[in-house]
């Protein structure tokens, strides 16, 4: 695997484990509503949905540049 | 794979659908309300996206970011999320507003279970056992009304949720500032009973609306005092 492949490939990844976590957090406040639960959904869970969003679209205009699309 | 999916999204639905204490029964054709419905549709949701997740995570360890890694991700990450967040927050917002949310930490005991009381008679247990308030009854009469009025609750709810977790409060507690009769005449301010001048004589109603004399001056208490709850 070249270097940029690596850092491609590393990024998917931290977008795929921030999007996970994201998950989990809007599934606790699914499964049993508290107020921690509900704080962890709005100030942990959206942030990193937003951040693996980010990262993708990274990846995206990343791929793009590469292909000469950009 | 398809099918697997559905028996998973139906089981989440069915449960969340199901009521916790059913003490009436259903109406013919009950469905669900709408929470339960977001509750359902959330959870499915959310495993699908986990499901997905862990695809993605798979083909990307095995062949690198290919064209169905990539595919396998936008779903996940950009798509489903989407459908999850939605449905967290109409699940999240309505449930918050409920009695046993506010009644979660333990330093409002007191309050909840004087509420609950039938032989209370303080102002909010009255309003609960007679259910002059349907639901949400702490929420409904803390919150201010009009769109701000939510926001604001909503943003005090954070603020109750950050001091209690951080133990920033101080014993017994209090309201934190005085109780707006706005808040009482958005239901009663239009009734016969409050508008008949044997009950509120006309020249007072200045001093009520503006919140000089307050409806808990005659009504109350709303709560049972410091001295009745350290008895409970």
């Amino acid at each position: 695997m070249s270097g940029e492949s690596f850092a491609r490939t590393k990024t998917l990844r931290l977008a795929l484990f921030a999007a996970t976590l994201g998950i989990l957090f809007s599934l606790a406040l699914l499964l049993k509503e508290t107020p921690y639960t509900f704080v962890g959904f709005m100030f942990l869970g959206q942030p990193l949905l937003a951040l693996a969003l980010l990262l993708l679209a990274v990846e995206v205009v990343r791929d793009l540049r590469a292909r000469g699309v950009l | 794979m398809s099918r697997a999916l559905a028996a998973v999204f139906s089981a989440a639905v069915t449960a969340s659908l199901a009521p916790a204490a059913p003490s009436l029964p259903r109406p013919h054709g009950w469905i669900g309300t709408t929470d339960e419905w977001a509750r359902g549709l959330g959870i499915g949701f959310a495993l699908l996206d986990l499901l997905l997740l862990a695809l993605a995570w798979r083909s990307l360890r095995r062949s690198g970011p290919s064209s169905v890694s990539k595919e396998l991700l936008f779903g996940a990450v950009a798509v489903l999320p989407l459908a999850v967040v939605f449905f967290s927050y109409s699940y999240g917002l309505e449930a918050s507003k409920k009695v046993e949310a506010c009644g979660s930490c333990h330093v409002m005991t007191p309050w909840v279970k004087d509420l609950r009381d039938p032989k209370s008679e303080t102002l909010a247990a009255v309003h609960f056992k007679n259910r002059y308030i349907q639901e949400n009854h702490c929420y409904t009469c803390h919150t201010d009304y009009g769109m701000f009025g939510t926001v604001r609750a909503k943003w005090e709810g954070l603020g109750h949720v950050y001091r209690y977790s951080t133990g920033r409060y101080e014993l017994p507690i209090h309201i934190a500032k005085p109780y707006s009769n706005l808040r009482c005449l958005n239901c009663h301010g239009q009734s016969k009973k409050f508008l008949d001048p044997a009950k509120h004589a006309v020249e007072d109603l200045p001093d009520m609306l503006s919140g000089k004399t307050s409806c808990l001056d005659c009504h109350g208490p709303a709560h049972p005092r410091r001295e009745q709850k350290a008895s409970r």
